[in-house]
């Protein structure tokens, strides 16, 4: 009786220290989760803020860039589409006789 | 847009072109001046430049020089005529003055004032076609200048344009496909967790099953209470895994929120760097809209091409393009974040289908994208036929309205083999001196003539 009652006691102390590593796994895991995951959402947080900051400098400067060729396209276009020969009569057709 | 693509180039109608495509022009440069969208301002900088690269503009100005060509060799045969007429008169005379022995003066003197008076009326003639030859030589070169003079112009603002957005566009790419491997890390991070998560509970929950099993009460209650610090934890971790997925779901929308950013510059800049990747001669873009090609691509409600773009003809060399852009960017280093909506539109136009869209990366899909486009370059490189061959089809299928007479061409020209554009071409150039010598009926004008060649590419294509 005594026998089996230290081996039923032995058992259970085996499954209170298997339950102590459990809870010390489970916690750990979640430990390092937390910190892990934290690190890569700030990380990822300063990166997004400081690229969408320059996105936005990127928009302005480019956009000046855009504004800036569309006048001197204006400027080109406008040249293109005049023609010094415009307003002159076509050669009246010659006789060779 | 639509107004400057339709204009009918009939040759009458060469002078009102200036006012109708300037008034066009002003047209969409004022809608320009209205807009705040900055976005909008580069589309219609782009049709600006379509406008004229590709429109009705280089059209009339190849009229025009292709005329003054006309004008120039006209004056060359006149001058070679009279100059040959005023050597045989010479000749003539001379042969006369030789049989006259001097028997008859009179009669030879009138002849010599006739030959001298006609000899100075064609002198003044050739001098005033010398004089025409170089002005049509003038306009020719004016014509040719000018359209040299409008590409290195725009391809220099485009290239700038393009360049400056380069030098922005890339190392801000780079910093979104970093934040974009970080996204996956944290993706990744979160997975394992929740596997571990359950991995645990399953752990767990035997030990709960077990539990059941203990007779000591001491140990019980210890062992309850692991168990119940446990259930803490693993509630824990479900908050963490919440949270976590909370702060990537905004993360992922800023994100997109800046790429598609980021993309409307990367459409800018491949819009733009079309234009240093081809010459001004090159003809394709939004002609013809009312017979467009069999294989040409619809694209409806095309944000990027603005309210105006929405719905009209892109060829497939536009296509080709845009896919060349995209090349290029991956070529240079650049990497591809996401699928955007030119991309798929692109690709759609090579055959890719959704299912095949949606499961590749885009740096695979531009990779496959390039093969199918080398692949299509080199088919094209094929088409190529004699002068010959290419007017006996031309006469087949339009000799009834406009023949083409191979005999009066040079055989080693009807021999030579040329691209069918370069043949195109000889054709036109046929048109204008046939219609000059005026051996053409005048119902075919230039547009059936363009009509008709882009069928028989479109057949020879095939």
């Amino acid at each position: 009786m005594d026998q089996d009652n230290n081996q039923k006691i032995n058992q259970e102390d085996d499954l209170a220290k298997e339950a102590e590593d459990l809870l010390a796994k489970i916690k750990k895991t979640n430990d390092d989760f937390e910190k892990k995951s934290k690190i890569l959402v700030e990380g990822i947080e300063k990166d997004l803020d400081e690229v969408e900051k320059e996105s936005e400098e990127m928009d302005r400067e480019l956009e000046g860039v855009l504004s800036e060729a569309d006048k001197e396209i204006d400027e080109a276009n406008e040249e293109f589409t005049q023609d010094a020969y415009e307003n002159e009569e076509d050669d009246e057709e010659d006789d060779i006789d | 847009m639509e107004k400057i693509n339709n204009i009918n180039l009939e040759p009458e109608e060469d002078k009102n072109i200036l006012k109708k495509t300037t008034e066009s022009i002003e047209r969409a440069a004022g809608k320009v001046s209205e807009s705040f969208d900055h976005s909008k301002l580069k589309i219609k900088t782009i049709d600006k430049i379509k406008a004229v690269w590709n429109g009705d503009w280089l059209n009339y100005h190849d009229r025009k020089s292709a005329k003054a060509m006309v004008k120039r060799e006209s004056a060359e045969e006149k001058i070679k005529i009279l100059t040959e007429r005023n050597k045989a008169d010479q000749e003539h005379f001379e042969e006369l003055k030789k049989r006259s022995y001097g028997t008859q003066d009179i009669l030879l003197s009138k002849v010599e004032e006739e030959f001298l008076k006609s000899r100075q009326k064609n002198i003044k003639k050739i001098e005033r076609a010398k004089n025409k030859k170089d002005k049509a030589e003038t306009r020719v070169r004016y014509y040719e200048n000018k359209k040299i003079v409008y590409e290195n112009r725009v391809k220099n603002i485009v290239g700038r344009v393009t360049e400056k957005v380069d030098k922005r566009l890339n190392p801000h790419e780079k910093k979104l496909a970093k934040i974009g491997s970080q996204m996956e890390v944290l993706n990744e991070e979160i997975k394992v967790f929740e596997s571990d998560k359950i991995e645990l509970l399953k752990y767990a929950d035997d030990l709960k099953a077990k539990l059941e099993t203990a007779i000591f009460k001491e140990e019980k209650k210890g062992l309850k209470k692991t168990i119940s610090k446990i259930e803490a934890e693993i509630r824990r971790s479900e908050k963490l895994k919440q949270e976590r997925l909370s702060e990537k779901s905004k993360l992922e929308n800023k994100f997109a929120k800046v790429n598609k950013k980021a993309d409307k510059w990367k459409d800018i800049r491949n819009e733009f760097s079309r234009f240093t990747n081809r010459g001004i001669g090159h003809r394709n873009i939004e002609k013809n809209i009312e017979n467009p090609d069999l294989e040409n691509v619809k694209i409806k409600n095309d944000e990027s091409l603005g309210k105006e773009g929405a719905g009209v003809e892109k060829s497939k060399e536009d296509m080709a393009e845009s896919a060349r852009g995209f090349i290029e960017d991956v070529d240079k280093g650049g990497i591809p974040i996401m699928v955007t909506k030119q991309l798929r539109t692109v690709l759609g136009a090579y055959g890719f289908n959704e299912e095949e869209i949606n499961s590749g990366t885009p740096k695979d899909l531009i990779a496959e994208l390039k093969l199918r486009v080398e692949k299509e370059d080199k088919d094209k490189e094929r088409l190529v036929m004699s002068l010959g061959d290419y007017i006996n089809y031309w006469n087949k299928r339009y000799g009834s309205r406009f023949k083409i007479e191979s005999k009066d061409l040079p055989a080693d020209i009807l021999k030579k083999e040329a691209s069918i554009l370069a043949l195109e071409e000889q054709i036109r150039t046929q048109y204008e001196i046939m219609k000059k010598k005026k051996n053409i009926t005048n119902s075919f004008s230039e547009r059936e003539l363009e009509k008709n060649l882009k069928s028989l590419r479109f057949l020879l294509k095939k």
